[in-house]
């Protein structure tokens, strides 16, 4: 029986080494491009269990949605994650911030955060009973 | 002695302007569970789960995804989803779905094979050789 074992977000970006570092600067992640240089087409950000693949398009400028979903925002990846208040702690002074650290009506303790490309992830955590 | 936060999965969330037949999709096809918001449609949220992984579903009103598929040589893919089993998996739906490409072993020893949801969203199923 075929079994779904993990799954990766992948993000079309201009420019990997810069997405790379970024990433490893501000949010703990560890980059791997593919070539490993400045040319790369290709790359993959591993933190913990996660990872992110990034896919080269000369000058790709992502469309902003954010604004046109009532509600509360379009999403483009959602990270589960144990200890969320030490890491908002850390990141939120160096990010932008979309929704700042709340307990959603779901029970989940998540924050938004809108990468260099205008990516946005929700770092989530389910809180403890 | 300070906590060291840990990051536990990622789920690609995708936009979509009709949740409830996309949902009708994955559970057809795929083989999906799922959690919609509200309790009935129209639906603007959900959580699609099958084994280990999740897709989350937002609805945007009349949204078209941009196909950017053929800007990169190689392909632009939304979700890359790592399986056991993945030959049975592909003989299973390759007829029911719409295949973008077949089955085979990467370079990088990857099996890989691409297909495309409803919505445009291209998902990569692949398995490491032992």
């Amino acid at each position: 029986m075929p079994e779904f074992k993990s799954s990766a977000c992948c993000f079309p970006v201009a420019h990997i080494a810069k997405t790379i570092a970024w990433y490893e600067d501000h949010l703990g992640f560890k980059g791997y491009p593919y070539p490993p240089d400045e040319l790369a087409t290709f790359g993959i950000l591993i933190r913990d269990d996660v990872e992110i693949m990034l896919q080269r398009i000369q000058d790709y400028q992502k469309p902003d949605l954010y604004d046109l979903r009532d509600g509360g925002g379009v999403w483009d990846a959602y990270i589960r994650m144990k200890d969320i208040k030490e890491f908002y702690g850390s990141v939120k002074d160096r990010v932008v911030v979309m929704k700042p650290l709340v307990k959603a009506f779901y029970g989940a303790w998540q924050f938004e955060v809108k990468d260099l490309n205008g990516y946005v992830l929700v770092f989530s955590e389910n809180e403890q009973s | 002695m300070d906590k060291i936060p840990e990051c536990q999965s990622i789920v690609p969330v995708f936009t979509v302007a009709d949740v409830g037949a996309t949902i009708d999709w994955y559970q057809t096809k795929l083989g999906f569970w799922s959690d919609p918001f509200p309790e009935q449609e129209p639906y603007v949220f959900a959580i699609l789960f099958r084994d280990h992984i999740e897709l989350m579903l937002q609805r945007l009103e009349n949204f078209q995804k941009p196909d950017f598929y053929s800007q990169r040589s190689g392909g632009i893919w939304d979700a890359y989803i790592r399986t056991s089993g993945l030959k049975e998996l592909y003989d299973g739906i390759k007829d029911e779905v719409s295949i973008v490409k077949p089955l085979r072993q990467q370079p990088y020893g990857a099996w890989e094979f691409e297909m495309k949801d409803p919505n445009g969203y291209l998902l990569v199923f692949s398995e490491i050789e032992d």
